[in-house]
C-alpha cells in the first residue's frame, strides 16, 4: 500500500486500520454524475462520499481520465490524509498517479469487489514502517530570480538585472512538469508582479466578447489610464538636465555623479525621473498630469504631491492611493484588489472536468474563464474508422448522454449510405433517446442538490437516475407516479423560487440551444421537425423567464413529457449501429440531446468514415458563462452556471 | 462542604482534565506520527494550484451596515431604562416597546426587500 501512514502494525494499530477499513470515505474523480451514467451506484457499495480531499481516505478513478484531469486527480490525491488509497475501474493506467491499490471492471460489482480488497489492504496494511512521499507534478516548485523592478527579468541564478543593475530576488514558482496549458506561466506572470494583473484581467474580457454592458468601458478606461501611468514612470522624457542622481527603491541617496545605489545596488537616476516616486520633484509631475488629463482618471492621482517626507519614512508609506494605484477598479469605480480563485475539475456543485477560472472581486465575479480539461477535439479518432467504430467513439466523446451521440452517429452513416429504418425501429431508437433525457436531467438534477446542499434532492434524483436509464418501457410507466411525486415536491421546496428567480438571466438568441433556449421562451427543438415524434403527439414546451428557476421547471416539465412519449410508444430498443457495407456518400443528421441540438456530418468512404465534423450544444454554452456569472455574487454565478447543465465532455474546440 | 473538600474536588476536577488530554496525546502518539508532505500544505482548491494570496483588500460598503447597526443599537440604549420600568407599566410597557421594535424590525425588512444587505447593491 503506497500510501499507507508511517508506523508499525501493533494491536493498537489493528484495531485503528480494522475501523478505518470499515469507514471508507471516497473521493470520486472526475464526479459522480460520471458514476451514475454508466449505472454504479457508490452509496450503495458502501462508499461514503466526500467533497473534499481532506475528508476521503480512497481515491475513486472512474473510466479513463485525460491527461490534465490526472494531474488534478494527482494534487486531490496529494492532500488526501494517510492512510489513503486507491480504486479504479475500468482503467489501470492512472500514472502520474501511484500504481492503484485495487481496480475492477466498470460494474457495480466490480465495485463492490474492488472495495472489499481495499477493505482488506487498510486492515492489514494501514500502518508501515518504510512509506515514500508522493508529490503531485503541477505542486513542485522551483526557485528563480527575477528583478524587484522588470518582472521579464526572470533567470535561474542569482545575480544583477541586465536592465537596473539591482540584485535580483528569489521567488517560488510552479513546476513546469508536463502542463499541457498554460496555468503555470500565467500564474508565474499575476504573482510576479500586480501591475500585470490589470492588463491581463483585461485581456480576458475583450477577448471573451462582453462588452456590450456599460461598466465594462469604464474599466478599459481606467486600465488605460493606469498603463499610461505606468509608462510614463517607466519612460519620462528627458527634457531638462539632469543635475543629480538618485536611486528609484531610496530617495534618501542623493548623488552628484551617475553610478549604483550603495544600498541595493540599482543603477541611479537623474532626479527628474524619480520624482513621480519619492513625490518632491512637483514639476515632472504636474506635466505627468497634463499629458493625459484627457482620460477619465479617478483615484488614483489626487493624493499624488500631497505627502511630505519625513526623515526615515519613505515617501508615500502606506499611502492608499499608491497601494492601489494599479489595481483594476470595481463597478463603482474604486480601485481594490482582485483575487484568481479557480474552481473545478472536481468542484462538487460543477460537472467534474468543467474548469473555472473566476476573479473575484470582494465575493462578486469580475471576469470569468471556463475550460474544459476532457473536450475532445476530434470526432474521428483513427482516420478513417470503421462505421462500428466511429459510433462508439462518438458515444465515449460524451458520456453524460452517450445514447444520443451514438444515435446520431447511427443516423448521419445510415443517410450517408442511403438507408432507411423501418418505423418500428425508428419509435423504438425514440424511446431509448428519450429515456436518456430523464436520466440525463435527474442526474442535473444531483448536481444541482449536491451545489444547493439540498442532499435530498441529490439523493432522490440520483436514486431515480440509476433506476429509469436501463429500465424497459413498462417499468418507465411504474416509476411515472413516483417520480411525478418528486417533481411535485421539488417545485415545492421553500425557498426554492426565491432563490433561483432572476439568477442567470439569459434573453432569447442564437447560442442558446435544448432545455436552456426553451426556458427563454424559444420554441427551437429539433425534434419538432421529425415525423416520428410528430405521429405520437410531441409539442414543444417553453418557459419564458429564462433564469435559473425557469430552466429547472422546463427541465421537470421535459422529464414528464418524456416519460409520456416512452409510455406512448411502449417499447424501449438496444441502439445497435445498423451495417452499412461498403456505401460511400455523404451525411448529415441532427439530434436533440438533453442539452440540445448537436449536428454531425460526414463523409462515407467505402464504407468507412473518412471526415466527421461535429457541432455540440455545449460548445456554444460554454461562452454563456461570462454573461451568466460575471457582476454576480459569487453564490448566484455557481448557480447560474449550473443550470446551464454544461457537459465539459462535449466541448470541441 | 468545607473548603478542603472543595479544594479537593477543584484538584480533582484538574488532574482528570489534564489526564483526559495526556490519554488523547499518547493516543495520537501512539498511532503514528504524520508524514509532512508539500501537497498537504496547498489549500485545497479543487484540483488546482493557487498561490496567490487571499487576504485581500475590497469594498465593503458599510454604511448601510453602520445605518442597522445604529438603529439596532439605540434601540438596545432604550431598552435599559424600559427594562427597570417594566414591572411597574406592566402590559404598557410590553405595547409601546413592541410597537417600537416593530418598526425598526419592518425598516429592517424594507431594507432587506430593496437589497441593502447585499453588497453589490
Amino acid at each position: 500500500m503506497r500510501g499507507a501512514r508511517h508506523g508499525t502494525m501493533n494491536a493498537l494499530q489493528r484495531i485503528a486500520a480494522a475501523a478505518m477499513s470499515r469507514d471508507l470515505c471516497g473521493f470520486v474523480v472526475p464526479g459522480a454524475e460520471i458514476a451514475r451514467t454508466v449505472g454504479i451506484d457508490l452509496g450503495d457499495a458502501g462508499l461514503r462520499l466526500s467533497a473534499t480531499p481532506r475528508h476521503a481516505n480512497v481515491l475513486v478513478v472512474i473510466g479513463r481520465l485525460p491527461a490534465g484531469l490526472l494531474d488534478a486527480a494527482c494534487v486531490v490525491y496529494a492532500q488526501m490524509p494517510r492512510p489513503r488509497a486507491i480504486l479504479t475501474l475500468g482503467t489501470n493506467d492512472i500514472s502520474p498517479l501511484p500504481v492503484p491499490d485495487a481496480t475492477g471492471p466498470l460494474t457495480q460489482a466490480g465495485l463492490e469487489a474492488a472495495i472489499a480488497d481495499i477493505r482488506r489492504i487498510f486492515a492489514m496494511a494501514a500502518f508501515q514502517p518504510d512509506v515514500e512521499n508522493f508529490e503531485a507534478p503541477t505542486l513542485e516548485t522551483s526557485t528563480e530570480y527575477t528583478c524587484p523592478m522588470h518582472p521579464e527579468v526572470v533567470q535561474e541564478a542569482p545575480g544583477n538585472c541586465p536592465k537596473c543593475g539591482m540584485t535580483l530576488v528569489e521567488r517560488e514558482t510552479a513546476g513546469s512538469v508536463h502542463r499541457g496549458h498554460a496555468v503555470p506561466e500565467q500564474k508565474r506572470e499575476v504573482a510576479a508582479q500586480k501591475h500585470s494583473k490589470p492588463v491581463a484581467v483585461c485581456h480576458d474580457r475583450s477577448k471573451g466578447g462582453h462588452s456590450a454592458d456599460g461598466d465594462n468601458h469604464e474599466q478599459h478606461k481606467t486600465h488605460g489610464s493606469g498603463h499610461k501611468q505606468h509608462h510614463m514612470r517607466a519612460k519620462p522624457d528627458n527634457t531638462e538636465a539632469p543635475l543629480q542622481y538618485t536611486c528609484p527603491m531610496h530617495p534618501e541617496v542623493v548623488s552628484d555623479e551617475a553610478g549604483s545605489c550603495p544600498k541595493c545596488g540599482m543603477h541611479l537616476v537623474p532626479v527628474a525621473e524619480a520624482g513621480g516616486h519619492s513625490g518632491h520633484d512637483h514639476k515632472a509631475h504636474g506635466k505627468a498630469h497634463d499629458e493625459h488629463s484627457t482620460d477619465n482618471h479617478r483615484g488614483g492621482h489626487g493624493g499624488h504631491g500631497g505627502s511630505e517626507r519625513v526623515e526615515g519614512v519613505e515617501a508615500h508609506f502606506m499611502s492608499m492611493v499608491d497601494l492601489t494605484r494599479d489595481m483594476p477598479a470595481s463597478a463603482d469605480g474604486l480601485k481594490m484588489e482582485w483575487i484568481d480563485v479557480p474552481f473545478g475539475p472536481f468542484f462538487p456543485g460543477l460537472p467534474g472536468g468543467l474548469q473555472l477560472k473566476l476573479t473575484l472581486d470582494g465575493d462578486a465575479v469580475a471576469t470569468t474563464s471556463a475550460d474544459s480539461l476532457v473536450g475532445s477535439s476530434d470526432p474521428l479518432r483513427a482516420n478513417p474508422s470503421s462505421p462500428i467504430e466511429f459510433v462508439d467513439h462518438l458515444a465515449a466523446l460524451s458520456p453524460l448522454s452517450p445514447i444520443a451521440y451514438r444515435l446520431l452517429a447511427c443516423l448521419a452513416l445510415e443517410q450517408a449510405a442511403g438507408q432507411s429504418v423501418a418505423p418500428d425501429i425508428a419509435r423504438a431508437r425514440l424511446a431509448v433517446v428519450e429515456r436518456e433525457r430523464v436520466a440525463s436531467h435527474l442526474g442535473w438534477l444531483a448536481v444541482f442538490g449536491a451545489q444547493s446542499g439540498s442532499s435530498w434532492i441529490e439523493k432522490r434524483a440520483a436514486a431515480f437516475q440509476l433506476k429509469v436509464q436501463g429500465a424497459a418501457a413498462t417499468d418507465v410507466t411504474t416509476l411515472k407516479p413516483k417520480l411525478s411525486t418528486f417533481l411535485a415536491k421539488l417545485q415545492r421546496t421553500p425557498l426554492l423560487a426565491a432563490r433561483l428567480s432572476g439568477i442567470g438571466q439569459l434573453p432569447a438568441n442564437d447560442t442558446l440551444s435544448g432545455p436552456v433556449a426553451r426556458a427563454s421562451g424559444m420554441a427551437s427543438d429539433t425534434r419538432s421537425d421529425d415525423p416520428v415524434y410528430a405521429e405520437i403527439g410531441f409539442s414543444v414546451l417553453t418557459m419564458t423567464d429564462g433564469d435559473a428557476l425557469a430552466r429547472l421547471v422546463q427541465r421537470c416539465n421535459e422529464i414528464t413529457q418524456s416519460l409520456d412519449l416512452i409510455s406512448a410508444v411502449g417499447s424501449v430498443a438496444r441502439l445497435e449501429p445498423h451495417s452499412i457495407g461498403a456505401a460511400s456518400g455523404t451525411g448529415e443528421a441532427v439530434v436533440e440531446t438533453p442539452r440540445g441540438a448537436a449536428r454531425l456530418s460526414l463523409t462515407l468512404h467505402k464504407g468507412k468514415v473518412i471526415a466527421a465534423d461535429i457541432k455540440t450544444p455545449t460548445t456554444a454554452h460554454l461562452t454563456l458563462i461570462g454573461d451568466v456569472a460575471e457582476g454576480q455574487e459569487l453564490g448566484d454565478a455557481l448557480t447560474g452556471i449550473g443550470s446551464l447543465d454544461i457537459s465539459p465532455w462535449e466541448v470541441t474546440s | 462542604m468545607n473548603a478542603l473538600t472543595q479544594y479537593g474536588v477543584l484538584f480533582g476536577l484538574t488532574l482528570g482534565t489534564i489526564g483526559f488530554v495526556l490519554c488523547f496525546y499518547l493516543l495520537a502518539c501512539a498511532i503514528g506520527s504524520t508524514r509532512r508532505e508539500p501537497g498537504k500544505d496547498v489549500p485545497a482548491t479543487a484540483g488546482s494550484l493557487s498561490r496567490d494570496p487571499v487576504w485581500v483588500r475590497y469594498h465593503a460598503k458599510y454604511y448601510g451596515y453602520a445605518l442597522l447597526f445604529l438603529a439596532f443599537d439605540m434601540e438596545m440604549a432604550f431598552m435599559y431604562p424600559w427594562a427597570v420600568v417594566y414591572r411597574e407599566e406592566g402590559l404598557t410597557a410590553l405595547l409601546d416597546m413592541g410597537v417600537f421594535l416593530a418598526i425598526l424590525f419592518l425598516g429592517l425588512l424594507y431594507g432587506w426587500s430593496q437589497g441593502a444587505l447585499r453588497r453589490q447593491e
